[in-house]
């Protein structure tokens, strides 16, 4: 009870201050209410719906491609130290580069389609994941793997029995970090040139200085994020081990 | 059935410097006979138990082993996921043989090892002492034969640790394994022991064997203290 009394102590607050400080201000045209916000949600659901969809495809898309992506780097970085050494600094400089200069790079080469999109989802999404899966797989000590190894364990063994189990919290902490960014990069990607989508919705409410449905898209945006981060918060109970 | 090393070498690379751990150590294990190695901290005594266990390769020397040989290592090394039964009978699931029948030994065992009703339990739900019991009932499902204990009591508070030696003593007693205890504490030595090698600082040396009668009385009980005593 307790875990959702608080959180909602703090959303209650930051309404009552937007709502007290709009009303002070005066100009709904340039920072409507919380209430006219409610308003455009419930006006626009069908429209702020099939925005939706798109989104969330191209989010679960490029999530779960980072998440086969990420693990595949992760086993072969941790497992083989020369690649680790080798593919360590490209891994950090695919981070260093702005998504928001990727973008219109993969809008050229791809078009206007899903992919641009799923591919920035997935450039944002893998690299939190593959880090904790690094750390997550390295995690077990030198005496317990000699131990292991000593009772007549083998590396495919000791990987199975060990090492995964001691990965997964790391692996769902990644998880947790990709699945709320998710939703964000394919509005990113969408922001700079889509045929539909919560970006592309965006953009065209700010060209038509319809504030509050750009207020409500985003409400939006939060709502879809969080409900993957819950999904990936279920999952982790479901499938970590409890210790 | 017994185990035996001679003239068993180990140096290690130590900030690259290399540090001669073990030197010339020759020694023989009997299955039903409890035997301890004491020597101070750092000496080698756990090296030693490494490279009996199998952890790593000696630089020179022999081992020969008949039997089935297992190390309790110095933290339990518990798997936190696993449920004592679980933890116990891994070593049947990496040998491929039968676990079924590991877990059923195990349970079996539980009231021996002071584990009856927490079969179910993760280690962290169990007391330091406990937690050593289940790592010892996973060391005897691996091997029945010897057990390699590196200063399992080492962690625990001196009550626990008295009821543990007594504990101890009497599932040696029971099962008839072969026991090499590695210790620090004289008294512990000789308190459990039948045989107790003295091991000098490193370079870690065998400088002497110290046979334990079993009547053995409080006089000569503190005599024999004192004499190994002496020696470290």
């Amino acid at each position: 009870m307790r875990n959702i009394v608080y959180p909602s102590i703090g959303i209650l607050l930051l309404l009552l201050v937007w709502q007290l400080v709009a009303a002070a201000v005066g100009m709904p045209w340039l920072l409507p209410t919380p209430q006219s916000v409610v308003t455009a949600l419930i006006d626009n659901a069908n429209l702020l719906a099939h925005h939706s969809i798109y989104t969330i495809v191209e989010a679960l898309i490029g999530l779960a491609a980072a998440t086969g992506i990420a693990c595949l780097i992760a086993f072969v970085m941790a497992l083989i130290p020369l690649v680790r050494k080798i593919c360590y600094p490209l891994l950090l400089i695919s981070q260093m580069i702005p998504i928001i200069v990727m973008a219109p790079l993969f809008l050229i080469w791809f078009g206007y389609g899903m992919l641009p999109k799923i591919l920035v989802v997935v450039l944002i999404c893998f690299f939190p994941i593959a880090i904790n899966m690094i750390v997550g797989l390295s995690a077990a000590d030198e005496q317990m793997l000699l131990f292991y190894k000593s009772l007549g364990a083998s590396r495919g063994q000791l990987l199975r029995l060990i090492r995964l189990p001691l990965a997964l919290p790391y692996f769902f902490s990644g998880m947790r970090i990709a699945a709320a960014y998710s939703i964000m990069g394919a509005v990113i990607g969408e922001w700079l040139g889509a045929q539909s989508g919560l970006g592309l919705l965006l953009t065209r409410a700010q060209r038509a200085f319809d504030l509050p449905l750009v207020l409500a898209a985003i409400v939006v945006i939060v709502l879809l994020s969080c409900m993957l981060f819950a999904i990936i918060n279920l999952l982790e109970k479901k499938f970590s081990p409890v210790f | 059935m017994q185990v035996s090393l001679s003239d068993i070498c180990k140096t290690f690379l130590i900030d690259g410097a290399p540090v001669k751990v073990v030197d010339d150590i020759s020694l023989t294990l009997e299955r039903g006979v409890f035997a301890s190695v004491v020597g101070t901290s750092g000496c080698g005594k756990s090296t030693l138990l490494q490279l009996l266990a199998g952890y790593y390769p000696p630089d020179s020397g022999q081992i020969i082993t008949e039997g089935s040989i297992c190390l309790l290592p110095q933290d339990d090394l518990l798997l936190p996921w696993r449920t004592v039964i679980d933890n116990a009978a891994i070593a049947a699931e990496i040998h491929g043989s039968d676990v079924a029948d590991a877990r059923h030994r195990a349970v079996e065992l539980l009231p021996l090892f002071g584990l009856e009703g927490f079969g179910n339990s993760l280690p962290s739900q169990l007391s330091g002492g406990m937690r050593q019991r289940a790592a010892l009932l996973r060391t005897y499902i691996a091997a029945g034969d010897f057990w390699l204990l590196d200063e399992p009591f080492g962690k625990l508070d001196a009550l626990t640790r008295e009821a543990m030696q007594h504990w101890l003593k009497q599932v040696w007693y029971t099962l008839g394994v072969g026991v090499l205890f590695v210790t620090h504490d004289i008294d512990e030595a000789v308190l459990l022991s039948q045989r107790i090698y003295v091991m000098s600082p490193r370079p870690g040396r065998i400088i002497a064997t110290v046979e334990v009668a079993p009547n053995i009385d409080d006089v000569d009980r503190l005599e024999l203290k004192k004499q190994i005593k002496s020696l470290l």
